[in-house]
């Protein structure tokens, strides 16, 4: 298992109450794999997510990336694992060119020797993602939201990782772009072997790309779908997470 | 308000660049002692018979230099304290909380007076030293604002997101949390400025400030008060220019203020 | 209702100007359900900010806005707040444009300050549709600990509670599961027959909920037509393509991306990625009229004649 969370759970304070967000979630991605993670809104999706990367730390459980435990995250760990986070608007520093912010991890990293061979990087992921040169030298409040969040995404995949949590990654992308940027996100596993965690609402979507599918709802992980399972599982009964316990494997 | 105040200080700045024109601040012509505003001494002169615009305008050198010097130094260290306190939290924070506290309980110029008192006993009176002793009681709003602004700015989620990608604390705090603390860092620097003027102001009327013969603004007024029947211009000149520069200083802040 | 006439927007950027809404016209009736949907990056947020005047410094806007007879772009910035407070809601796709520091009940319930209503009306009706969307017992948050799907909600009760008459929706169920997505279109049907204009990447809402459809690509309304029509048959190529890039249809994109908005193409601003396109598309096609919908393409040019 490449990376892989065994009984997680986290709380937080809200007010004067402590809400239980995760209640012992353990799942596994393997290498090369997408699976997707399939919840209602709130139902700590993103936390888990933040959690695998180490950015949260649970506050009990325990966190493995190719069998070592995780307990404080060293650069190679944070040079392998990326974050695509929910929320482009509030992901890029305001104050920055999108370029210098997709170029940030590779300066983070000291992996660019000179300006050139940065911008060549840079250059070539934001065509990936289908972004121009004029919005490379735009603040974050010039771009549309589709834009940003292709900003985003290529900022996060030009380390070239071995793991990915995209957190609802298409979300405010339209359907023909959203293809493209899935295709490309897949062409990408297909040569470098990188695996995804893939957070969605779209269940339409979930089936098109997943290995695999976990269902969460309130703070558990409820269940564990294979890809044949999900294409004849109907809607409805996922909507409502009414899931029949496949296949419990932890 | 912008430009009304931007305005009146960049007239203050051209007026004691050309300071050197009007003269020699401390050449003394006892002939000519007390005369009242002329074509010849368009501010007048003081008790020793010295031109008071040549004065007035040396003394605002002095003055603003001081005080943006001043202002600059305690924003770096009040910034740095600040910054660190808001972003790693834990006992450092409680640290320095407490003391910016002790610092906000006494009043500013009290403060002052005492700090001046106490170094210029212990290392004798210089400019340096008045500097140095404003220094120390004028950060304190810096670290205030600063440690606010870092606190909602760690929560913002491209903090988070910086992290994701292996970016160390020291990095995240210099490259992405202060330079979006700087719109009201430089309102503040602003209004601040004209405190500062003031503060100077008082303590050189007090004797405590930038001592003679460099020419000060309080400490020309403090001169004049003797005289202040006889020659009101010797005290009215450099009052005029604090008011001036403080009201330059406060309008421009404000206007920045409403602007961002 | 509301009626806009050869709108144009641009912006001045260090690359050149990006022509963002470039002579767009529509005009939406009092009690419809108007939506656009397009390419990212066509316009859609520019236009519905250029309606309520919400965009930055560096935006030229001209054109005309026509909403109850008044015409928006020439009021003044005291007036058009009011406009903004009791007659158009506008709900931003930016999650960003909620205060960080201010918890999200009250930042809900400050527009209805402002309107003036007394303060135990406010918070009831505050607290009743943070309810519905089930986020009611966090009132009291600060928007950084919600989730996203969260704050997408809070985002629709603050345009929702002033009741407005006539609300424009950026994008109002990203982020949003089924569950949620279908309490949104539920609580635009409570609304009555107030008019609402809606942006979404979301096709099966939009279905749901649109009585017309515009496609909006490169800055220009590419096809208006009745939402059946759309879904059943739609005419512009760009919108044939957009429904074959749904995941249920084989997720097949259309090849390649928007042109840039700085130096955009002649003729067709879809010509580079039309498998249809002819010689005569390097003109610019005008927008034709074909059984009750419009659209601006070649191909139905001879129709016509
Ligand atoms: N920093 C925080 N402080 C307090 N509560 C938090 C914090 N982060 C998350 N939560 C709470 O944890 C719960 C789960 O949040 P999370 O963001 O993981 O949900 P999600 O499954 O990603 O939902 P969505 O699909 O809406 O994004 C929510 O109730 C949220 O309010
Ligand atoms: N302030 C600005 N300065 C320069 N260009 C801008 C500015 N704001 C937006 N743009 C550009 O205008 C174009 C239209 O943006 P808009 O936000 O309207 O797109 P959109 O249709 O809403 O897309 P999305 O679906 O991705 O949100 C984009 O290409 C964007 O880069
Ligand atoms: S005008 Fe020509 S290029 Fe444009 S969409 Fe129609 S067929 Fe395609
Ligand atoms: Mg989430
Ligand atoms: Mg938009």
């Amino acid at each position: 298992m490449l990376m892989r969370c065994v009984n997680v759970s986290k709380s937080f304070k809200v007010g004067r109450r402590r809400i239980e967000v995760l209640k012992g979630c353990s799942i596994a991605v393997d290498e090369g794999e997408t699976v997707v993670l399939f919840g209602e809104s709130g139902c700590g999706k993103t936390t888990l997510g933040r959690v695998l990367l180490m950015l949260v730390k649970p506050d009990a459980g325990r966190v493995f990336f190719k069998d070592t435990e995780i307990t404080a995250p060293t650069r190679e760990f944070r040079k392998s694992v990326q974050l695509i986070p929910q929320n482009p608007d509030e992901a890029l520093n305001p104050r920055w060119r999108i370029y210098d912010s997709i170029a940030e991890p590779l300066r983070v990293h000291g992996l660019a020797e000179t300006m050139n061979e940065e911008f060549d990087a840079v250059a070539a992921i934001a065509e990936k993602a289908g972004l121009k040169e004029e919005h490379l030298h735009r603040k974050p409040s010039e771009l549309s939201g589709g834009e940003l969040q292709r900003a985003v995404i290529a900022r996060a995949l030009i380390l070239e990782p071995e793991f990915v949590v995209c957190d609802e990654p298409t979300s405010m992308l339209d359907v023909s772009v959203q293809a493209a940027i899935v295709r490309m996100l897949m062409d990408i596993q297909k040569r470098t072997g990188v695996s995804y965690l893939f957070i969605t609402h779209d269940l339409e979507l979930a089936r098109a790309i997943a290995d695999r599918m976990y269902v969460m709802s309130g703070g558990r992980v409820t269940g564990e779908l294979r890809k044949e399972e999900l294409r004849e599982l109907s809607r409805e009964s996922l909507i409502r997470c009414e899931l029949p316990r496949v296949s419990a494997r932890f | 308000m912008v430009f009304t105040g931007g305005g009146i200080i960049l007239c203050i700045l051209i007026l004691s660049c050309l300071a050197p024109i009007a003269g020699d601040p401390c050449s003394v012509n006892m002939d000519e002692r007390l005369s009242p505003p002329s074509f010849k001494h368009p501010f007048g002169t003081d008790q020793l018979g010295r031109d008071m615009l040549s004065r007035v305008l040396h003394g605002g050198r002095v003055s603003l230099i001081v005080a943006i010097t001043i202002s600059l130094l305690s924003m770096v260290v009040g910034c740095f304290v600040g910054a660190v306190s808001g972003y790693f939290g834990g006992v450092v924070d409680d640290v320095i909380g407490r003391i910016v506290d002790v610092f906000m309980s006494i009043p500013e110029i009290v403060l002052n007076i005492a700090m001046v008192g106490v170094f210029c006993a212990v290392y004798g009176v210089s400019t340096f030293i008045v500097i140095f002793a404003v220094v120390f009681t004028n950060w304190v709003g810096y670290a205030r604002l600063m440690r606010g602004m870092v606190l909602s700015l760690k929560e913002r989620e491209f903090v988070l997101c910086a992290k994701a990608i292996g970016a160390g604390e020291w990095y995240i705090l210099f490259r992405h949390i202060i330079p979006n603390a700087a719109g009201p860092l430089i309102v503040l620097a602003t209004l601040n400025i004209g405190n500062v003027i003031m503060t100077i102001a008082s303590l050189g009327f007090l004797g405590l400030g930038i001592q003679p013969p460099i020419p000060e603004w309080g400490q020309i007024l403090n001169s004049g008060k003797n005289y202040i029947t006889t020659a009101p211009w010797i005290s009215f000149f450099p009052g005029l220019f604090i008011a001036l520069s403080v009201l330059g200083f406060n309008i421009l802040g404000e206007g920045l203020n409403a602007e961002s | 209702m509301l009626k806009v006439e050869n709108l144009v927007v641009r912006f001045k950027s260090r690359v050149g100007v990006v022509r963002a809404v470039d002579g767009v016209n529509f005009d939406v009736v009092s009690g419809e359900r108007f939506v656009f949907v397009g390419e990212s990056g066509s316009g859609k947020t520019v236009l519905a900010m250029a309606l309520v005047r919400l965009l930055p410094n560096n935006a030229t806007v001209t054109g005309r806005v026509i909403f109850d007879g008044v015409d928006l772009l020439k009021l003044s910035e005291k007036e058009m707040r009011k406009v903004r407070n009791c007659k158009i809601a506008y709900i931003p796709q930016n999650q960003a444009s909620l205060n960080p520091l201010m918890k999200v009940g009250y930042q809900c319930a400050e527009p209805l300050v402002e309107q003036g209503l007394e303060r135990g009306r406010i918070m009831r009706k505050v607290s009743e549709l943070l309810e519905f969307f089930g986020i009611g017992h966090r009132f009291k948050d600060y928007p950084h600990k919600l989730s996203g799907g969260m704050r997408q909600r809070a985002l629709l009760v603050m345009g929702l509670s002033r009741e407005p008459e006539m609300i424009i929706a950026d994008e109002p169920t990203k982020g949003l599961d089924a569950v949620k997505r279908e309490q949104v279109v539920e609580a635009f049907q409570k609304l009555g027959r107030r008019t609402l204009m809606v942006i979404t990447h979301d096709l099966p809402f939009a279905e749901k909920v649109a009585d017309r459809i515009a496609v909006m690509y490169c800055g220009k309304i590419v096809e208006i037509s009745p939402a059946r029509e759309f879904f059943d048959c739609p005419l512009h190529p760009y919108s044939k393509g957009l429904l074959e890039s749904l995941p249920e249809r084989g997720m097949n994109p259309i090849k390649g991306f928007q042109p840039s908005l700085v130096n955009l193409p002649e003729g067709c601003r879809f010509r580079e990625r039309c498998d249809l396109s002819t010689a005569r598309c390097a003109e610019e096609p005008p927008l034709l009229e074909v059984d009750g919908s419009l659209v601006r393409c070649w191909l139905y040019a001879d129709e016509m004649c």
